[in-house]
């Protein structure tokens, strides 16, 4: 169930705005977006709706009737984690959205317990906390001490309403236009063995994660935004990074802040010595590794990260010396390497692909040659836009509100949504010839 | 500023309905099953519902095919030399094309023309790679857990060359293995049965350049690597060498990516030498030929601006008529109940644009072959769409002629055919096995082959 769809374009997300913004008061509206949300989340798994209700109506119970004791929250917690577990392990397709809700479940439920938030009293608003569907797929991992305010009352400005809109096409584009070309570039060059096809491979799958799963993320942000909601960034320029801790702090960053306040800090952190810490980091790695799925490909992946970690963060005094733009690019070889490992479907795949990398094979790079030639124009925008391009992006943004009200500004605006009405002619084209591809994300 | 912000959005909301409820109005409420929704593919359907009825879907499709350009940009203005790239998948493999049914018409009736005595069948030598095969342990691995519906697997990749576009196979040297398996329990089932493995190549296996012949491209060592997997029950065919030494013929279309009907007549000589029988000569078949021929690779690249040059280059096809009575049924399971008359060449109307169907009317799941050719023998083609110009040949030297295609059996939804029992059934005095390179390389192919075996 992608929002790159035109079922979902054209009837779903219209007819949702529309009957949301005709409805008076808040409590109305999160009517309509509960039952919009439960209708999104039936259409698109209709099997996995009652696991989301009965966890929903678990955790809430829990938090509010559970008055502390910690049986309770170990129990809730086990189920949690076990129908996580279970699904993950015995089901070919995980329920939508299921490794998200979870978290976000269990972060409410720990953050209740240790009161930094108050239990819900209303399940519908909690339900809706929990099946908003701008946000039910593919994240951010929302904490419910995030949204508690704007579920009882929230605004919803005109310059709000326009910032959402432009973020939700410009997400969408980044999907339909870019993501989806660039997943077709990695296909082509997987099935040839020369060494360059494999580099190229691995780059065009790096630009492709960052435009898919942050595209998504902007497309999600962009609704909460036209329904009043302000969701939590889920990237901050990642290709940008000088390290590689600093990537995972900018990429898919609510994962990233769930295992540090639930995992890694609770252990114990970095303060009960070097060793105790890179046991937690160990832990985290193994953990982010298996969230996305049981398979030796992301195990490894995660533990490739441990290590990466562990080097950067134990020769932290040299890497320091080293000129920034080395530092970035190094970061980017790891992360990209890191990539490969990802995208491996199983052991043997990963093996095959580490040896067309290093491993001079007798293939011909003529294919990847052509590739290079047929896909230079698309490779070279999306380089441009994934990596300086949202620095540039928030740049041209902040110049932009900063501006006064005047005619420059309304020109600039204006000129703007002729932009997004031309991207989002594109996007059906592209979509009405069938050539966009699920999500890989929203397969976790 | 207000209106401005609101302005853009609304506009953007009130254009989106429209289009959404004109299509619905016009398309109709799809009649979607519970399974769909099961099956999480409800938006998926709803939107193949209502795409066609889109508004202003014409347009859009060609603003779609001119960005299609910019993706795999090949020179402002493409002309021949043109080299682009395209991923294809296993649909392919996964089931073949036909006429649909419909009354038998008459024979072609074209005056038989002089044949070119250029296109006469020449004596090869024996390749190395087919002359000791090794026998292998047998491995069940890959056919024990059969796949129902195969996941989408890039099989290879489509060149177009000029005015040539032709399907590069992606060598999967394990799946070639599990492939030369599945022959093998074919061929061990099979007792009193001689089975031949006839593994052909592409287009791509001839003209694709250099760069696109070798190393892992190299389709001569994907046929010998299934050929050195195969057992000694098995009669290697080496067909490879007749093509490519007569590759300056018009031996492979170059809009489609089948072969034309003077290639398999080169197959079908290497197969007579392995027999040890004397293929008819090709002049002495009467022919006919169609022409304005635009086939798959054609359509492959119908979201292409670049297709522009196949439209101006098309094909044409030359058919070889049998030269035995030649009368030809297809069926829908292996118990030859009631057959749909057919015929070996197919009359086909100028605006069929598939010319290539004109070879039994296309796939079908069962066909057979029934001539008045004196020896009477019986022989079963296991074969996908390249079988269908090349079991034309066969009716010179077989009473009967069987043609399976092992995509249409044992899988959901489709007739079971156990081959052992069917070939005790119809007395099969030898059994051919004849595939291209894109369908040794798919793994769903191999599983498909394996379980005509239970």
């Amino acid at each position: 169930m992608e929002f790159s769809n035109l079922f979902i374009l054209f009837l779903f997300l219209p007819l949702c705005v529309s009957i949301y913004y005709l409805v008076p008061g808040t409590r109305g509206r999160n009517g309509v977006l509960l039952v919009m949300s439960l209708l999104f989340y039936a259409l698109g798994d209709l099997r996995a709706l009652p696991l989301l209700l009965v966890l929903s109506l678990l955790n809430y119970s829990v938090a509010l009737w559970g008055n502390s004791r910690r049986a309770l929250l170990y129990l809730c917690l086990i189920v949690d984690l076990g129908a996580l577990l279970l699904c993950k392990l015995l089901l070919t397709e995980v329920p939508l959205g299921l490794s998200f809700y979870t978290f976000s479940l269990i972060a409410y439920v720990v953050d209740v317990f240790r009161k930094k938030t108050a239990a819900s009293e209303s399940f519908l608003d909690f339900l809706l906390f929990v099946a908003l569907f701008p946000k039910l797929l593919m994240g951010p991992i929302l904490r419910y001490e995030t949204v508690e305010k704007e579920l009882k009352q929230r605004e919803h400005s005109p310059k709000d309403i326009f910032d959402g809109t432009a973020r939700f096409v410009l997400g969408l584009s980044k999907k339909v236009l870019l993501a989806d070309r660039l997943y077709e570039i990695y296909a082509q060059l997987s099935v040839q063995s020369s060494n360059l096809s494999a580099w190229v491979g691995a780059f065009a799958f790096m630009l492709y994660i960052y435009f898919e799963f942050s595209g998504y993320a902007d497309m999600t942000i962009g609704l909460g935004r036209i329904f009043g909601f302000r969701f939590c960034e889920n990237f901050d320029r990642p290709y940008t990074a000088d390290s590689v801790s600093g990537f995972w702090r900018r990429w898919h960053m609510s994962l990233g802040l769930f295992f540090r306040d639930y995992v890694y800090i609770p252990l114990g952190g970095n303060r009960k010595g070097i060793f105790r810490q890179w046991g937690n980091l160990f832990l985290v790695w193994l953990l982010t590794g298996l969230w996305h799925g049981f398979t030796l490909p992301f195990l490894l992946w995660g533990l490739y990260f441990f290590l990466i970690l562990l080097l950067e963060k134990s020769g932290a005094v040299y890497y320091q010396k080293i000129p920034r733009g080395i530092r970035m690019a190094l970061t980017q070889l790891f992360v990209l390497l890191g990539w490969v490992i990802f995208a491996a479907p199983d052991g043997t795949a990963l093996y095959y692909s580490i040896m067309k990398l290093f491993v001079k094979g007798s293939a011909s790079p003529g294919g990847a040659w052509l590739v290079l030639k047929n896909s230079g124009i698309l490779l070279s925008l999306s380089t441009l836009l994934a990596f300086p391009g949202p620095c540039v992006g928030r740049w041209l943004k902040e110049k932009t509100d900063a501006m006064k009200d005047g005619k420059g500004q309304i020109l600039l605006t204006s000129l703007f949504g002729i932009v997004l009405i031309l991207l989002l002619v594109l996007c059906t084209a592209t979509l009405l010839s069938g050539n966009s591809k699920p999500s890989m994300y929203a397969s976790f | 500023m207000k209106k401005i912000y609101l302005g853009i959005p609304l506009s953007i909301l009130l254009l989106m309905l429209c289009l959404g409820f004109y299509t619905v109005f016009t398309a109709g409420v799809p009649s979607i099953g519970v399974n769909s929704l099961l099956e999480r593919e409800y938006a998926l359907q709803f939107q193949k519902h209502i795409s066609p009825h889109f508004p202003g879907k014409e347009p859009l499709q060609e603003l779609s095919t001119f960005m299609n350009g910019f993706y795999k940009f090949t020179g402002f203005r493409p002309q021949g030399g043109t080299q682009l790239l395209l991923p294809i998948t296993n649909d392919a493999a996964d089931h073949g094309s036909a006429l649909p049914p419909q009354e038998p018409q008459e024979q072609p009736t074209e005056e038989p023309t002089e044949p070119d005595s250029s296109t006469e069948p020449v004596e090869e030598e024996q390749t190395e790679a087919t002359e000791s095969p090794a026998p292998t342990e047998e491995s069940t691995e890959a056919t024990e857990q059969p796949i129902d519906e195969p996941p989408v697997e890039v099989l290879g990749q489509i060149l177009l060359l000029g005015d040539r576009a032709i399907e590069l196979p992606g060598a999967n040297y394990r799946v070639i293995e599990t492939y030369a398996t599945s022959v093998n329990r074919i061929a061990e089932a099979l007792d009193g049965v001689e089975v031949y493995s006839v593994l052909v190549p592409n287009a791509a296996g001839l003209y694709a350049p250099e760069a696109f012949r070798s190393g892992e491209d190299d389709q001569q060592r994907m046929i010998s690597h299934a050929y050195s997997h195969m057992n000694d029950r098995v009669h290697k065919v080496d067909a490879f060498t007749p093509l490519y030494e007569n590759r300056d013929k018009y031996l492979y279309f170059r809009t489609d990516h089948h072969w034309t009907h003077l290639g398999s007549y080169y197959a079908y000589s290497a197969l007579c030498r392995e027999m040890g029988i004397l293929p008819v000569l090709i002049r002495e078949f009467r022919s006919g030929e169609y022409d304005s021929f635009l086939g798959s690779m054609y359509g492959f690249l119908s979201d292409y601006p670049q297709r522009e040059i196949l439209k101006e280059n098309p094909d044409s096809l030359t058919y070889y008529i049998p030269k035995a009575e030649t009368s030809v049924k297809y069926y829908e399971d292996a118990s030859l109940g009631y057959g749909g008359k057919i015929q070996a060449i197919y009359p086909l109307s100028e605006n069929r644009s598939n010319k290539y169907l004109c070879f039994l009317g296309g796939d079908h799941p069962i066909t057979v072959l029934e001539t008045d050719c004196a020896e009477e023998r019986t022989c079963i083609l296991i074969k996908e769409s390249y079988g269908n110009a090349f079991s034309t040949w066969l009716t010179s030297h077989y009473s009967k002629i069987i043609c399976i295609d092992p995509r249409e059996f044992n899988r959901s939804g489709k007739p079971s055919l156990d081959l052992k029992e069917f070939a005790a059934r119809v007395e099969a005095d030898d059994c051919i096995i004849l595939n291209y390179p894109i369908m040794i390389n798919s793994s769903a192919y191999s599983s498909w082959l394996s379980r005509l075996i239970p």
